[in-house]
């Protein structure tokens, strides 16, 4: 799942104009305070012990739950791995309501929550009750509350400066496929196993939480880039990507109720030259 | 020399407080425009009038020559460009002080106002460009900001200078000159203001985000020009005025 950063490197080979003609203010938006996300108070992390995860199926497969963690936006981020092979660690991101201490998971089951007894109840299967590390988010400051929630692109500004190369590029929404076949038509080589690997991959979610998480979902929520963030002063916006060990930093920005602007960075080197990609992204909160 | 003396005093106590009314058409490098004018006190007449740089829009096609991209080359070389100067034109209040007068030699100051923009550029890349790139992509040079064309293929300059500017100078003539019904006036001075180019980056927003163009953002490929021109603390006005003695 490097196809974003990947793409921001066929940015370089195709959109240079090298000798060409001759272009914001991330000034601070944190005094927005935006109305609370709806799952705020049950927001939690549940952390199995590895000799005691439950097993459920996800994915189509039977898999051993390591965590899960509850967003304050209705989200569950499943991170499992599968129970019948050895395997990397996946994550899976869903939607999940709340009500009498029972977590519902769309599509995979339940999760009972006492203290640090959880029952996890597959949709089809026993209910398995196992002691975990059960932790309640709180958000630390008033930018990470703003944040904590799951947004939907807009647009998605590509940018690029490095060698003679200063370009920005705007898309609606964020389909790689649309990104990867503009940028083929102007002459970046992709292979068709290249293009096909972009085929349908639509960044549908960016889902920030209060326990620093940080997931670019695609499609259904069965693909996704994970990692951490935070947001420190000046509304500078810090992150690291478990894929790639890809880590910069950029800005966030709230201009109004329900409304974000991402900004984040990354350095890519191809061909010898160093390139700085920027990744503009205009969110609206996903209710 | 009673009788000179007498006759001047007259000339000079007949302008008072807004006694006279003279109306007439003017041309000079802030373009045709008209006047009314009207005297204070014997020495200082004020006059008020709008003008308007024409043509309003001028016209050409520039060969700007071409880009090339890794895998594209883009045609610049019949390029459309409008320019526009002063567009809106602009309106002036004026004092003309006569130190002496009956002798036409006069100080002048006052202010113009316009609507900021000294000219105002924009250049036809609809052909050069595909509309999905209309207002979505933006380039720039390698330290500079980008700038992109609006959502019609247009790409935007604008030499910005303040919406008031003083004005200071000479001239000669009385534009209220009850003695005659017609009479000419000549101004020549200077507008004090400082012009800023800038282009604009429609990508985020559908007005432009307004984009400072100088010497380091073009990579120093103007010569140095901009930078010089930004420096220039005033701008020359001449004038000519005609005057119709309304009463």
């Amino acid at each position: 799942m490097k196809k974003i950063y990947y793409l921001l490197l066929a940015f370089a080979l195709v959109l240079p104009f090298s000798c060409s003609k001759p272009g914001s203010d991330n000034s601070g938006s944190d005094e927005v305070k935006m109305t609370d996300p709806a799952t705020k108070e049950v927001a939690t992390v549940i952390t199995f012990p590895a000799d005691k995860t439950p097993e459920l199926v996800a994915k189509k497969e039977r898999v051993r739950v390591k965590k899960f963690e509850f967003t304050e936006a209705s989200r569950y981020i499943m991170t499992f791995e599968p129970a019948t092979k050895a395997s990397d660690e996946e994550v899976l991101v869903g939607t999940y309501t709340y009500k009498d201490g029972v977590y519902t998971l769309s599509g995979i089951g339940s999760v009972k929550v006492s203290g640090n007894n959880v029952t996890v109840t597959p949709a089809s299967g026993e209910a398995q009750s196992v002691t975990a590390t059960v932790v309640p988010t709180k958000t630390s400051t008033d930018a990470q509350a703003n944040a904590s929630r799951t947004w939907k692109v807009n647009t998605v500004i590509v940018g690029l400066v490095g060698g003679n190369t200063n370009v920005e590029k705007k898309f609606n929404g964020c389909n790689l496929e649309e990104i990867s076949n503009y940028a083929k038509a102007n002459g970046v080589p992709f292979s068709d196993e290249e293009m096909n690997s972009f085929k349908g991959a639509v960044l549908n979610e960016i889902i920030l939480t209060g326990a620093s998480t940080f997931i670019l979902s695609f499609g259904n929520g069965e693909d996704c880039l994970t990692g951490i963030y935070s947001i420190s002063y000046g509304n500078v916006f810090k992150y690291k990507l478990d894929q790639g060990n890809i880590a910069d930093n950029g800005s966030i920005e709230f201009p109004s109720n329900s409304k974000c602007k991402l900004v984040i960075h990354n350095k890519a080197t191809f061909k010898g030259t160093e390139y700085n990609g920027t990744l503009e992204f205009d969110l609206s909160e996903k209710k | 020399m009673v009788a000179l003396s007498l006759s001047l005093m007259g000339f000079a106590q007949d302008k008072q407080l807004f006694n006279h009314l003279s109306i007439g058409p003017t041309i000079g490098v802030d373009g045709i425009g008209i006047e009314v004018a009207t005297p204070v006190t014997p020495y200082v007449q004020l006059r008020a009038g709008y003008s308007i740089f024409v043509p309003t829009t001028m016209h050409a096609t520039l060969n700007f020559g071409t880009y090339q991209t890794s895998s594209r080359t883009l045609d610049l070389s019949n390029v459309p460009v409008s320019i526009g100067v002063m567009p809106g034109g602009l309106g002036k209040i004026l004092a003309d002080i006569y130190p002496w007068p009956n002798i036409p030699f006069h100080f002048a100051a006052g202010l113009f106002f316009g609507s900021g923009k000294w000219a105002s550029g924009s250049a036809d890349l609809s052909k050069v460009l595909t509309p999905d790139e209309y207002a979505t992509l933006a380039f720039g040079f390698n330290n500079g900001a980008t700038i992109s064309s609006d959502k019609n293929g247009f790409v935007n300059i604008d030499a910005k200078i303040g919406n008031v500017l003083p004005y200071i100078g000479i001239g000669f003539g009385h534009a209220v000159n009850t003695d005659q019904l017609v009479s000419v006036t000549f101004d020549m001075g200077v507008l004090i203001g400082k012009v800023h180019t800038q282009s604009y980056n429609y990508i985020r927003d559908e007005a432009g985000t307004p984009v400072d163009l100088n010497s380091a953002a073009l990579d120093n490929k103007d010569k140095g020009y901009l930078d010089i021109l930004h420096k220039i603390p005033v701008y020359p006005m001449l004038k000519l005025n005609v005057f119709f003695n309304v009463f």
